[in-house]
């Protein structure tokens, strides 16, 4: 780096501009520590601009578990589309499965209300940092969404995803977590499970329950048996995922076999 | 003899980076790439070099050595050996629970395997195709793919971080200038050996 000749007092260009640039560091540095108002929003902003609707800090984190198989396909599931049940597979299988929601339709808005369950809808995958299992052996019957109803042709939204399976068949819980509520209503018997994080799988139109209101259980360990108790005419597990209390897309977390 | 560089512009970024840090991302980050520099100075080293300078600016660190012969296979080591110390990291963090700094350092060492120059990649991509057409268009393909990366994630998760450094990326190369905006001079870099 060159020196011009300069006055014994005086800084050169560069110099000044080193001052100037450690300066805003520290600047940046004191903001950040003092949590100031406006400069906090001005911190919203951009990372939202940059980041959108992903948390980096866990994304970084579910990304960190790598060796856990199982667990990035939970978290990418989209990305994997074989590991999603075909459509195709589904329309050939006859209409047991079909008749499983057919008559009693469950997810009318007015049972949805009584039922105080969540009714808002959140398209966004996140990632989460716990590992998900498959809640039943079965085959899924209807997915998470909006669709027609096989018998009166109206438009319904359905709040979960449905496997169908023999009644009997052992439920679940797919990670770690306490049973947060339990109950029977249009939804059968059902149980809630909070995993930590604000987020919690509903289990519903379950046979029998064998856990109770805050037992502490563990991923894989099984919480009820299928059934059609409720607004359901055939067997099969109605399973929601809640987070914040929002209806997350259940295809996009949970392992389905 | 000056072997650390630091670079005006790389203030500038780390304050940026520290303003915009709420998760406290940067310290993990920051370790996860000095393990990485470490990776490649060791492998200088092993391989009878000497390192010549080490320079932080805004675009990242770069590392110049010298050999005492050219040799196009040590060039290929030291640039694989900083993603391989960032690999041996993750999995060390991993065993030891440390998922986030797991998920850093795999990025970051994934994110440097990519062939396009400056990067630990690219660096690969020159030793072994100086000066071959090829080279280039993997190098533009690569950036090319990153940038359509960056736009799928801006649009499904309104996030457009990714498309700036697909961006960032693709005009480093087109140039293929070394830029140093804030000293006010744009130099013109050859091989940088």
């Amino acid at each position: 780096m060159q020196r011009r000749k300069k006055q014994a007092d005086r800084l050169t260009g560069g110099e000044r501009l080193l001052l100037c640039l450690v300066s805003v560091f520290f600047c940046a540095t004191l903001l950040r520590c003092l949590h100031a108002g406006p400069f906090e929003q001005v911190q919203s902003t951009v990372q939202t601009w940059l980041t959108g609707s992903v948390d980096l800090g866990k994304a970084v984190q579910a990304i960190g578990q790598f060796t856990e198989q199982e667990h990035l396909q939970a978290v990418f599931h989209e990305f994997f589309p074989e590991t999603t049940p075909s459509d195709a597979a589904a329309d050939l299988t006859p209409t047991l499965t079909e008749a499983a929601e057919s008559a009693a339709p469950t997810d009318t808005l007015a049972a949805r209300a009584a039922s105080l369950f969540p009714d808002a809808v959140d398209e966004t995958v996140y990632p989460i940092d716990f590992a998900c299992r498959t809640p039943t052996e079965g085959t899924v019957s209807s997915h998470f969404g909006t669709r027609i109803h096989p018998i009166d042709g109206e438009e319904r939204f359905h709040y979960g995803l449905d496997i169908a399976a023999p009644e009997g068949t052992p439920i679940r819980a797919v990670a770690d977590g306490t049973v947060c509520q339990t109950g029977n209503n249009s939804y059968g018997l059902f149980a809630v499970i909070d995993h930590g994080g604000g987020i919690s799988t509903l289990y519903a139109h379950c046979s029998a329950l064998l856990v109770s209101d805050g037992q502490a259980v563990k991923a894989g360990e099984e919480i009820a048996q299928v059934g059609a108790t409720g607004n359901a005419t055939g067997d099969h597990l109605h399973i929601e995922v809640w987070r914040a209390g929002k209806l997350l897309n259940p295809e996009n977390y949970v392992m389905l076999s | 003899m000056k072997k650390l560089d630091i670079r005006d512009s790389f203030w500038l970024m780390l304050a940026a980076a520290i303003f915009l840090d709420s998760q406290c991302l940067l310290p993990v980050f920051l370790s996860a790439a000095a393990c990485h520099e470490a990776g490649h100075a060791l492998m200088v080293r092993l391989c009878g070099g000497r390192l010549r300078r080490f320079r932080l600016s805004a675009a990242g660190g770069m590392m110049t050595y010298r050999l005492r012969r050219p040799s196009t296979v040590c060039d290929i080591c030291i640039a694989l050996a900083g993603p391989l110390a960032g690999f041996l990291l993750a999995l060390a963090a991993n065993a030891a629970g440390c998922y986030t700094m797991a998920g850093a350092s795999l990025l970051l060492s994934l994110f440097n395997l990519l062939p396009i120059p400056p990067l630990d990649g690219g660096r690969v991509l020159d030793a072994l195709l100086p000066s071959h057409p090829a080279r280039l268009a993997v190098s533009y393909f690569a950036s090319c793919l990153v940038i359509c990366a960056g736009l799928y994630a801006g649009l499904r998760q309104n996030g457009w971080g990714l498309l700036l450094v697909g961006l960032f990326l693709t005009l480093g190369q087109q140039t293929g200038l070394h830029f140093h905006p804030i000293r006010g001079r744009i130099e013109l870099l050859s091989e940088e050996k």
